[in-house]
């Protein structure tokens, strides 16, 4: 699967969490074309270009993929197993966005091939910055 | 962070261990360090064990003796031990791999004199890994490693490894040295961390370029962890190695040289 440049996909159920998330990439990178699915399934079917998103020109594969650990039906770490099992999408970096700082959700994400695992933070500022990070890294990714 | 701000905060209480670990290019540092880590413990009422080469235990002792400690009197009070670490590895070591019975065997009997003596608690420097890790034997120095930390559930104390290398070297950024550091509670910056942290910074300037390092720091920063404490320039390293693969040997190398001018 080739990964266009600054697509960016989110896994977040909260409605409030996916407006803030787009207000913040909106201020602190522009550049980034986030998309957002609401659970793990819509995740997979974006991932697999299956369903509502068979059109790769409408739904272009993410450069990287955001996910909450504590999601409806299905969790953010049987997600992670799910695309560990993909291999033409285990390459693609993960980055837990997780309110959650328990430790075996920790370990479990890293043991399931997530790259990075950051606390959800509550401060607009702090989740600009984050998303000035992410902007930066999906950038990186693409000129590499 | 310091290498003296972090020996200063080595958990003291019972029932507490720290499983600490540095890399060394030069063995004055070393021993300078190490000293003060003892003389530390020393202070609180604890016991020390060495295990070490012969050359390293000598400017050890030489550290102890200007930190006005007398080591030859500590010895014949049952405070301070010192094993040789080739000796000390072979003695551990079956086919090749080091052995669990083996090693409780050679060291255990150390910690429990030492423990019988009724000091607050024992700090243990040992060198048997990083000469496991000199000879590309790195599954048997992360066995090792499993196997002190085994041993800390028997015996309370505060174990301090150092691997002769460069942390700026591939082979500490690689899997196996991920591993190795994993095994650990918190990994020591080196003494001229400052340097160190510039060197890096400035490379990921280099490499990546000034507007995307600037906008990379604080989510590298905000990155949760596992359990090993890894000081800023490490963890920055750690970061670059599992996210951006492709650029870690340009910025090692960037990193190298602006560390050597």
């Amino acid at each position: 699967m080739t990964a266009s440049a600054c697509v960016v996909l989110a896994v977040e159920d909260d409605r409030n969490d996916r407006t803030l998330l787009r207000h913040a990439f909106r201020k602190g990178a522009a550049h980034v074309d986030l998309r957002t699915a609401k659970d793990a399934f819509e995740a997979e079917d974006y991932l697999a270009g299956r369903g509502l998103y068979v059109d790769r020109g409408a739904h272009p594969p993410p450069r990287l993929v955001l996910v909450d650990l504590k999601l409806p039906l299905r969790s953010g770490l049987e997600f992670l197993a799910w695309i560990k099992d993909q291999p033409p999408l285990r390459e693609i970096p993960i980055i837990v966005l997780s309110s959650s700082q328990e430790t075996c959700d920790l370990d479990g994400a890293f043991k399931l091939g997530a790259r990075s695992y950051l606390v959800k933070s509550v401060d607009l500022k702090e989740l600009i910055s984050v998303a000035e990070g992410i902007g930066a890294y999906a950038t990186l990714l693409a000129a590499s | 962070m310091g290498v003296n701000t972090l020996l200063s905060n080595v958990p003291v209480r019972l029932g507490e261990t720290a499983h600490l670990v540095q890399i060394y290019r030069d063995p004055a540092v070393l021993a300078s360090t190490i000293g003060r880590y003892l003389d530390e413990g020393l202070q609180r009422g604890e016991a020390a064990l060495v295990i070490a080469r012969t050359d390293h235990w000598a400017l050890i002792r030489r550290k102890l003796e200007q930190l006005r400690h007398d080591p030859l009197l500590l010895e014949e009070q049952g405070r301070l031990a010192f094993l040789e670490v080739r000796q000390t590895l072979d003695a551990v070591l079956r086919d090749g791999m080091p052995d669990r019975m083996l090693f409780r065997k050679k060291i255990g009997p150390a910690f429990a004199a030492l423990a019988s003596q009724g000091h607050t608690g024992v700090r243990a420097y040992g060198e048997m890994v990083s000469l496991l890790w000199r000879e590309g034997r790195h599954d048997a120095a992360l066995h090792l490693e499993a196997l002190w930390n085994e041993l800390a559930e028997l015996h309370r104390f505060t174990l301090f490894c150092a691997y002769e290398g460069d942390c700026l070297s591939p082979e500490f950024h690689g899997r196996a040295a991920q591993d190795i550091f994993r095994e650990h509670s918190h990994v020591l910056p080196p003494d001229d961390y400052d340097r160190l942290t510039s060197a890096v910074d400035g490379a990921m300037d280099d490499v990546l370029g000034g507007p995307e390092s600037a906008a990379l720091r604080p989510l590298i920063a905000a990155c949760k962890r596992r359990p090993t404490v890894l000081p800023g320039a490490h963890a920055t390293l750690h970061w670059i190695q599992s996210h951006l693969p492709r650029q870690m040997g340009d910025i090692l190398a960037a990193a190298r040289q602006r560390y050597e001018r």
